[in-house]
């Protein structure tokens, strides 16, 4: 890999305690995020996903420092060229990178706030960056409403004019009004209905063409991280099981836990439900099995799964005849994947 | 030759609200048998829910007002009009959670937080027999199990936000089946779950529909979760039946403009190809619509569909569709 990453991470541990009260039983940390480490480059969408309690939201949170990681680093390289480590700094010190790295939120009724007008919302972002020139707030909040595929006539109305896709544009207009360079898009499409969920997706693409952007894009919708994303990785509480190129990871996935997900998946073409594949429910993150913290619901552990954390490995695969960098955490990947029979979802 | 269980004939209602008068449901026609499964697809405010709701009575009365038509139960070869009958009577009340059963979206908001899974589902199986508590404690439990529910006799006590959303639906689907409903409707039964959760439960309201021989209704807004789980699928649009089918027919060779459009934009792990997504957005409930109510977004719209409505017509092999250019 040539080109420099955009954003790094680090060894990234955000741990919560939980501290023991009149009214709680438990005492101890959860471990919502442990040492996870992805590089983000220039111009990529890169999908996280997993089920719901297994950390991305709070990978998202923690790189735009929402919330303070308890350790590790979140490198960012900037448009001025300097790289700067998002982590130690406070606030204050922060705020000149606000406007190159942005969110956009998954639920667009609750995101956008019902006593601002449109113009107001997206205006804020580029007051609060110094911006005071009216005229000139108001000709990029007019052209952003309109890259959105809104019209300028939309920025009097109030955010309850509006549907839950609309709204959701609105959303993704606030979070580039400042040209951000990496966007956090946490379950942005997660709460619209497939015909406008198709519509924004195809937004999302437009403009990440348009602007140069790089993409955080956190789901647990693997379809759509199919469809959107370049390089994608898979978390299994906390930690990060396999990362590939998109394709690579769909055709053959080299972790069980991603090959179950995809197992999970309904799909218009399959007339099966495949739900022998996973079994029970995520574990309690506040006391993760042992080991592997997968092996519970595993259909290929052993022994040593239960003993030893397995870490994320480097291997070489080849797609499309091409060179490619990948990585999973199995013990037995070679033995499990190595020689792959072809699966029953690449035959379409 | 299938026994009828549930017929809409030609139902069309209306919300009365302060904000206007919303067309929710117009000139609907579905028949449900005993013991098939029927998928109905659509987006938000299409009408896919209060379909549901209807034959329970469980919809704000006279806020809502059905304008025309009637919806038949048959029972015991006795069939009438549940429109006709009082909202909560004991004719409705003998049907409604008994006969005919729902598993609604969100269970934490339709489960009680105050009282323990077992109090809920012990008031609802005494209110629909003759057993006495002690008796209804055991007939719990056997259907929680049923629901696959793991340790069924400890989570009777549990209260419900103490379990996982995958568990409360189970206990929610526990409390559908418990009094052998000859009806099932799940409204968005999955959607606030994850997906592993959601293949379980799905497989889940297969197995229990298979086992209990009941009909089922599956709401959805997506096509994918309905394509294994049913055998007829009617897409609904604004109000209105656009495509009725077997669940080959529709997915296969969908004939509606919506239909297509909708499966077109849905993304799948097989294919890279550029979703196509329907352009615009649905109109607003208290639009007036004229003519077809897709026209606004169709791509093969004409003349005449912006100013008449589409009949409902029959082609080969039962499959309908409401649209002048199949």
């Amino acid at each position: 890999m040539v080109a420099t990453p955009l954003v790094e991470v680090e060894a990234l541990k955000m741990h919560f305690s939980m501290k023991s009260g009149a009214f709680s039983r438990r005492k101890g940390v959860i471990k919502a995020v442990d040492d996870l480490s992805f590089k983000i480059l220039p111009n990529e969408t890169f999908g996280l996903v997993g089920e719901s309690g297994c950390g991305k939201t709070t990978v998202g949170r923690a790189i735009l420092k929402a919330i303070q990681p308890t350790s590790g680093k979140v490198i960012y390289h900037s448009k001025d060229g300097d790289s700067v480590d998002f982590v130690p700094m406070s606030n204050k010190q922060i705020r000149p990178y606000r406007q190159e790295v942005q969110m956009i939120f998954q639920d667009p009724y609750s995101s956008l706030s019902p006593r601002m007008t449109v113009q107001e919302i997206l205006e804020e972002p580029l007051i609060l960056a110094g911006v005071t020139d009216k005229d000139y707030l108001y000709e990029q909040a007019s052209e952003m409403i309109q890259q959105v595929g809104l019209r300028s006539s939309h920025l009097m109305r109030y955010p309850h004019a509006f549907s839950g896709g609309q709204r959701q544009r609105i959303g993704i207009a606030r979070a580039l009004i400042t040209r951000p360079r990496f966007i956090v898009a946490d379950e942005a499409v997660s709460a619209l209905d497939v015909s406008v969920q198709a519509q924004v997706l195809e937004i999302l693409i437009d403009l990440k063409n348009k602007f140069d952007l790089s993409f955080l894009f956190i789901s647990h919708d693997l379809s759509v991280v199919n469809y959107i994303c370049d390089r994608v990785g898979v978390m299994y509480l906390g930690r990060m099981v396999e990362v590939a190129p998109t394709q690579a990871l769909f055709t053959k996935p080299l972790h069980p836990y991603t090959e179950a997900l995809m197992h999970a998946i309904p799909d218009i073409n399959e007339r099966q439900i495949r739900n022998d594949i996973l079994a029970g429910e995520i574990p309690d993150a506040a006391n993760p099995p042992t080991g592997c913290a997968f092996h519970t619901r595993c259909q290929y552990a052993k022994d040593l799964c239960k003993s030893k954390t397995p870490e994320l490995q480097n291997f070489a695969d080849t797609l499309n005849g091409k060179e490619i960098f990948r990585q999973s955490a199995c013990h037995f990947v070679e033995e499990i994947f190595h020689h792959p029979k072809e699966r029953k979802f690449n035959e379409m | 030759m299938r026994n009828k269980l549930l017929e809409y004939k030609n139902v069309a209602a209306r919300f009365h609200t302060i904000e206007g008068t919303t067309s929710t449901l117009n000139d609907i026609d579905l028949t449900i048998y005993e013991g098939m499964s029927l998928g109905i697809v659509g987006e938000s405010g299409c009408g896919k829910s209060v379909t549901a709701r209807m034959p329970i009575r469980l919809l704000p009365e006279p806020t809502f007002k059905v304008t025309h038509g009637e919806v038949i139960y048959h029972r015991d070869g006795k069939p009438f009009d549940v429109l006709k009958a009082k909202q909560n009577g004991t004719q409705i009340n003998s049907i409604r959670g008994k006969e005919i059963s729902m598993i609604f979206q969100e269970p934490m908001s339709s489960l009680s937080p105050i009282h323990t899974v077992g109090s809920q589902m012990r008031e609802l199986i005494m209110q629909h027999s003759d057993m006495d508590k002690k008796q209804a404690k055991a007939h719990a439990i056997e259907v929680l199990e049923k629901a696959r529910v793991p340790r069924a006799s400890d989570v009777y006590d549990d209260y419900t936000f103490q379990l996982s959303g995958g568990m409360r639906q189970r206990v929610m689907i526990a409390m559908a089946i418990s009094c052998n409903p000859r009806l099932l409707f799940a409204d968005e039964p999955t959607t606030a779950l994850d997906v592993t959760i959601q293949a379980q439960i799905l497989g889940l309201i297969k197995d229990v529909q298979r086992e209990q021989n009941m009909a089922l209704v599956l709401i959805t807004h997506d096509l994918a979760v309905v394509a294994n789980m049913v055998d007829e699928i009617a897409v609904f649009y604004l109000g209105y039946i656009v495509e009725h089918g077997t669940t080959d027919d529709i997915l296969k060779n969908p004939k509606h403009p919506y239909t297509k459009a909708l499966i077109d934009s849905i993304p799948t792990l097989h294919s890279t190809e550029a979703l196509k997504p329907i352009k615009g957005s649905i109109p607003d409930p208290y639009a007036k619509i004229t003519g077809c109510p897709f026209s606004a977004r169709c791509e093969k719209v004409t003349t005449r569909c912006r100013v008449e409505v589409p009949p409902f017509v029959s082609h080969e092999n039962g499959h309908k569709v409401r649209c002048f250019e199949a």
